[in-house]
């Protein structure tokens, strides 16, 4: 008996079905991992909303750590991080460096005085290319626990309610250490005088393969006068530049930088979480800096100081910071690149 | 010796199939690494770029393949005649 042959219009229209799930279900996929299909998703755009003043972002400028000054001099490696880590930056030499001095605000017109937050982009670069990048502040601890706390923050700072930031913090009780420091600790009146600490965990491998989790600082060489912010708001609105010009002009000036390594147990994936004092902390070595230039022109312009950028020897740890910030700094960068012409590059006249 | 061929080289039909399959899936990462502040950005990132970059070589290597092998002939009741 020969077989019954399905009808042609039934075969045309179940393959017709079939052709159709197959291409609903991709959409649906593409969409699902665009994040069309959940708002509520945090992206690099949304963390750049809520960094960015009322007024709107101030173009062709970094969204964040806007305001800064361009440094270049050497890294002097001493040899003992490599007890921890096999990157190549950590073996004994010495090793280009270039960075960049910055306020924690959007704003790159912001009075030096009035900016708690400071910071120290840096990047070294060994022969070989295997370069270490990293972005540090002045804060002893950061101020959110996680990528999402650090957007409510934000949300919270610019919030028109004059209650947000009550409200926060007494729903965030992680951010009091951050707090506790903005309020009371004294300012100094030079970058030269500031200690800039990593605050993200990393991890280090050895020559033998083991694992280390660290975090890392850079403490001034120089003498810290403590001051306060009141003494500071006497002073020009751009002294921190001025300062560190005249100073570097002068004579090198130097950080020793150290690592510090966690103890099993010690919270890794929280920045807000200082670990105990009696730490292993290692001397690795010393940035001499023996350069300031403007921004504008200056090398530190176009880099982006991502904290995923990192050698063999070296990896990211259980902390969420890292990442979260290459994915934003990326949107930044890309951002601020693309609106060079807002940004002109000899200043000829006062800053747009 | 050139016989008429009726198919594209079982090399040139591999090549087409795995590039297809890594382009979707650059799509895929392309549009899921830019909308996440995740862990796995970071790695997200370091397979587009390498999927990418195998993507050009693969590209260059059908071109080889193309100006070697040649295209199918079409049998007369190809559409795209
Ligand atoms: C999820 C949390 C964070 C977000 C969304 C964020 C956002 C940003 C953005 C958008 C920039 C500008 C990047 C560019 O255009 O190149 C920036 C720069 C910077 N950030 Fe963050 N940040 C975060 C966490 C941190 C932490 C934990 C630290 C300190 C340990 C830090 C220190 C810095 C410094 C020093 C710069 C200036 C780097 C430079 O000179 O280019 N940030 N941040
Ligand atoms: C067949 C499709 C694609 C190919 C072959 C491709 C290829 C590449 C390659 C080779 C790079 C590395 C460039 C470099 O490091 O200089 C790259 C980077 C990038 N791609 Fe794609 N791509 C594709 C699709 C997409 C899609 C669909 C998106 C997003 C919607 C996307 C977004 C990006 C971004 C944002 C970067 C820069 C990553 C970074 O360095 O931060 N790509 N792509």
């Amino acid at each position: 008996m020969p077989e019954p042959r399905p009808s042609p219009a039934r075969s045309v229209l179940g393959s017709l079905v079939l052709i159709g799930v197959v291409i609903a279900g991709s959409a649906a996929a593409f969409a699902y991992t665009a994040g069309w299909l959940s708002p509520e998703r945090l992206t690099p755009w949304k963390m750049l909303e809520a960094l960015a003043p009322p007024s709107g972002p101030a173009l062709g400028y970094r969204r964040n750590h806007a305001k800064g000054i361009c440094v270049t001099g050497v890294f002097e490696s001493n040899g003992n991080g490599a007890a921890i880590s096999r990157a190549s930056v950590l073996a004994a030499g010495q090793y280009a460096a270039l960075g960049r001095f910055n306020l924690g605000t959007p704003n790159p017109d912001a009075a030096d005085a009035s900016v708690r937050v400071r910071g120290l982009g840096l990047r070294i670069m060994p022969p070989n290319g295997q370069e270490w990048r990293m972005a540090m502040i002045n804060a002893p601890v950061f101020a959110a626990s996680t990528p999402e706390g650090f957007h409510e923050l934000l949300v919270a700072a610019g919030s028109k309610d004059p209650n947000a930031m009550k409200v926060f913090a007494e729903a965030h009780p992680e951010f009091a250490p951050f707090g506790a420091w903005a309020k009371n600790a004294p300012w100094t009146g030079s970058y030269a005088e500031d200690r800039f600490n990593g605050l993200n965990s990393f991890v280090f491998t050895d020559s033998s393969g083991a694992d280390h989790a660290v975090r890392w600082s850079l403490l001034p060489q120089a003498q810290v006068v403590p001051v306060t912010q009141d003494d500071l708001k006497k002073l020009d609105p751009d002294f921190l530049e001025q300062e560190i010009t005249q100073r570097v002009r002068s004579g090198p000036q130097r950080w020793t930088m150290t690592v510090t390594v966690a103890n099993p147990g010690d919270p890794t994936a929280d920045p807000t979480k200082a670990w105990p004092e009696d730490r292993r902390t290692i001397e690795v070595g010393t940035l001499v800096v023996q350069r300031i230039e403007a921004e504008a022109d200056g090398p530190c312009r176009d880099i982006n100081f991502d904290p995923t950028v990192l050698p063999p020897g070296m990896r990211t740890s259980d902390d969420p910071f890292p990442a979260a910030r290459s994915s934003v700094y990326a949107k930044s960068y890309d951002l601020r690149t693309a609106e060079a012409k807002d940004y002109p590059r000899t200043v000829t006249g006062p800053k747009p | 010796m050139n016989a008429i061929r009726h198919h594209f080289s079982p090399l040139q039909r591999v090549l087409h199939w795995v590039m297809a399959v890594c382009i979707l899936t650059m799509l895929f990462i392309g549009v899921g690494m830019v909308s996440t502040i995740m862990p796995k950005y970071v790695p997200l990132v370091s397979i587009h770029k390498t999927l990418g970059s195998i993507i050009l070589v693969l590209a260059l290597i059908r071109l080889v393949t193309r100006f070697y092998y040649g295209a199918r002939r079409c049998r007369p009741t190809c559409p795209s005649r």
